[in-house]
């Protein structure tokens, strides 16, 4: 744009803004004497306002007639006598405004008819009349151009805006283009349309109808639709409509443009999703910067769906590395969290779970396969809400056991006593699993539950290809180790736990354990129970022993860890019940120790092992000590023949 | 009552400038441009003229003027009314021969202020 250009430029706008400036009183006269037209009602004082309304009106017309002349040029002598001829019709027409004003108010006055509000709105008709006519003698009062005298009250100041308009004209803005659909039947209008954009640098593709465009916009995705309203076969309207009801169309910006002017026919269409509404003819500029703005937005939008795609793909992977067993919340939290997707090695203290079905692969042999999975699918379907309730982080199932971890990889302050209470309820389930069995016809299983709190390392751990969540460390081996002290329905948390929890819990016994790592022994604790928030209790499941019909004769190796001591020990079973037995023997065992035994008197029994666990020392007299042991896994047909030897 | 002799062509300045001077107790005659208005002046003699300068036919200036030239209306009192309000119109008014000047807008105390001043 060259100098002079500007200039003209700005000198139209300087004109825009002081029309503006004179058009306010105007209009707020204008708006008065409607009001007074509702509150007067002597004829004469009507005829009077009809001449002030007529006298604002021409007002009006001056000022536009004024300005209009003072975009021309004109000679000095030429110009000051044409202003000195608006200056004086301009005087005529505003002195009518107040003069009317002061009539009716001396004559209602004077009839006593004058009301608070009529005298209102009178004195702001005087007060509009004389700041216009102020504004007008500023205004012809310039040497120059109107509104261009510096320190007058009209001097409009339009320079920052131009210039900072200027400015953005010098610097070089990346040129948006776009594909475009131009629809309309119109020949001459389409091809324009088309021209016009193509000029810009924009991909044009073009459709005379509406149901074409709608097959075009659904094969072509174009980034923005020029749509026209009125066309035979389907009109915009519809169009815009059918789109709207396409998920996948809703988001391609469409701006109509129509010979309609009707102002209901804008709303509705910005109402079905039009994104702006041009009305022909229209200014190719201005067509210009509007496709631009709408190609902008879309840009932004699909930057915006790439990035929550984006989401969706890190949603997948932590799916994927931690398996189908987190909670939705625990993704969550993982994609909200500073740390996010880094999730490489670190030491973390965290409360690790295992459980395992007692004597399942002693079972798993004797059942069908499908049986076999279905009690297993039945157990982890119970379980899994419950540790994800509890936030925790299933990380294997490793045959029919469960390894889960709290505390990790979203860190929690509790994660102790959430895992004991979860560790309890899990228990707790197990009549709902044994419920399910029974309907089907399948035996019950027996669960034990570890719990142990320490530091280890949590991360992703694996190849590249296949890598998982997981955690490593002595506390894991601890953990493991604690788990073969536990028989079914009992809970074995580790001091370090149980020194981590807040709630009261419910000790049934204690025991000190050695691990592999572990220095000092480590006290184990069975909980029965943990107070509030919580308040879970297993139920009292000592199940009373009824004496057998004969001794039962019994020997047995002790087992150590996972080495089986050689020495064959013998003893008596005495009294029995479901799972649980009396044992009479010379051998001095501590609590929890696992034996291996073989209970012969039915048949295959030599070829059957049953392994059972020291629960209790009663005591005994003459070197015999009596134990109460609890069997864990063992045959079908070793129970039925304990069973089958009960008093009833 | 006095008599005053309104000569202006606007039609609104004229009904609102009699109607108030009538509320005020004057006589009022009009005159639609400058020529009729030396001809009711000529004819009515009224105690003041109220002479709007811009007029058909003949102007304010040149309508004074020609009372002043004539001997029978040579001493009628005339204010000079204009909407134009620049520096020069008071001076050109009072060189014609008026005697007193006011702007339009009216402010009608003013003016009642000067026409007083005559009576």
């Amino acid at each position: 744009m060259n100098p002079s250009e500007q200039q003209t430029r700005r000198a139209s706008a300087r004109l825009d803004l002081l029309r503006q400036e004179l058009l306010a009183p105007i209009l707020s006269i204008e708006g008065h004497s409607e009001l007074l037209q509702e509150q007067i009602n002597d004829q004469n004082c009507l005829d009077d306002l009809g001449k002030i309304e007529s006298a604002a009106a021409q007002t009006r017309k001056l000022v536009d007639e004024m300005l209009v002349a003072e975009t021309q040029q004109r000679e000095k002598a030429d110009r000051d006598e044409q202003r000195s001829g608006f200056k004086h019709d301009l005087r005529n027409s505003v002195g009518a405004i107040s003069g009317y004003s002061e009539i009716i108010l001396e004559e209602l006055e004077d009839a006593d008819q004058l009301n608070d509000d009529v005298r209102t709105y009178l004195n702001h008709q005087l007060t509009d009349s004389g700041k216009l006519l102020q504004m007008l003698d500023t205004l012809f009062k310039a040497e120059h151009d109107f509104g261009e005298d510096s320190g007058s009250e009209l001097n409009v100041e339009i320079s920052s805006v131009f210039d900072s308009f200027d400015q953005s004209d010098k610097e070089t803005v990346e040129a948006i283009v776009g594909n475009i659909l131009v629809v309309d039947d119109n020949d001459s209008n389409r091809n324009l349309l088309a021209h016009q954009l193509r000029r810009q640098g924009h991909q044009i593709s073009t459709a005379p109808s509406g149901r074409q465009a709608l097959q075009m916009i659904r094969e072509t995705r174009p980034d923005l639709i020029l749509l026209d309203l009125f066309m035979p076969d389907m009109n915009g309207f519809d169009v815009l409509r059918e789109m709207h009801k396409d998920e996948s169309l809703r988001a391609v910006p469409v701006i109509i443009i129509t010979g309609l002017s009707d102002k209901n026919a804008a709303v509705k269409c910005i109402e079905a999703g039009a994104f702006d509404l041009l009305i022909k003819p229209v200014n190719p500029s201005l067509l210009g910067a509007r496709v631009v703005a709408c190609l902008e937005r879309k840009a932004w939008h699909d930057k915006e769906q790439a990035y929550q795609q984006e989401l969706e793909k890190s949603y997948t992977f932590i799916r994927k590395v931690f398996g189908r067993y987190l909670s939705d919340e625990v993704v969550q939290q993982i994609l909200e969290s500073d740390e996010g997707m880094q999730m490489g090695g670190g030491k973390r203290t965290v409360t690790i779970m295992m459980t395992d079905i007692r004597g399942f692969s002693v079972l798993s042999q004797e059942l069908d396969p499908q049986d076999c999975v279905r009690i297993l699918n039945n157990y982890f379907g119970v379980m899994t809400p419950l540790i994800q309730k509890y936030d925790g982080v299933i990380d294997e199932f490793l045959g029919d056991a469960i390894l889960a971890i709290f505390g990790a990889p979203v860190a929690s302050d509790i994660h102790a006593q959430q895992a004991v209470a979860c560790a309890i309820e899990m228990q707790q389930a197990m009549a709902e699993v044994n419920h399910n069995s029974q309907q089907w016809g399948l035996p019950a299983i027996e669960m034990g539950i570890a719990v142990n709190t320490g530091e280890v390392v949590v991360g992703n751990i694996g190849s590249e290809t296949r890598s998982k969540y997981g955690v490593v460390g002595h506390h894991v081996n601890l953990t493991a180790r604690i788990e073969s002290f536990t028989v079914g329905g009992q809970v074995m948390a580790s001091e370090y736990t149980v020194a981590s929890l807040a709630p009261e819990v419910s000790i049934a016994q204690s025991l000190e354990v050695e691990a592999k790592g572990i220095k000092e022994p480590v006290t184990i604790h069975e909980i029965t129970g943990i107070g509030a928030p919580y308040s879970l209790m297993l139920e009292d499941d000592k199940q009373t022993l009824l004496p057998l019909k004969q001794e039962l004769p019994v020997s047995f190796n002790l087992l150590s860890g996972k080495a089986i001591a050689d020495e064959l020990v013998t003893g008596v079973l005495t009294d029995a019940a479901e799972g649980v037995a009396a044992l009479t023997t010379n051998a001095d065992m501590e609590l929890m120790t696992n034996l291996r035994m073989t209970i012969p008197g039915y048949a295959g029994s030599e070829d059957d092992q049953v392994f059972s666990k020291v629960t209790e020392i009663v005591g005994g007299e003459n070197g015999q000590r009596q134990y109460i042991i609890k069997l864990t896994s063992a045959p079908l047909d070793a129970r039925e023949y304990i069973r089958s030897l009960i008093v009833q | 009552m006095a008599r005053i002799l309104i000569v202006e062509d606007n039609e609104m300045n004229r009904d609102m400038l009699s109607r108030r001077l009538k509320r005020k107790g004057y006589e009022i005659e009009v005159a639609v441009d400058g020529q009729q208005g030396v001809e009711m002046a000529t004819a009515s003699m009224p105690d003041i003229v109220l002479m709007d300068m811009s007029l058909p036919i003949m102007d304010g200036w040149a309508a004074t003027k020609e009372l002043r030239r004539n001997e029978a209306t040579a001493g009628l009192k005339i204010i000079a009314l204009t909407a134009h309000a620049m520096e020069g119109d008071r001076q050109k008014a009072m060189k014609a021969g008026c005697d007193d000047y006011d702007t339009k807008p009216i402010d009608l105390k003013r003016l009642l202020g000067k026409i007083e001043a005559f009576l």
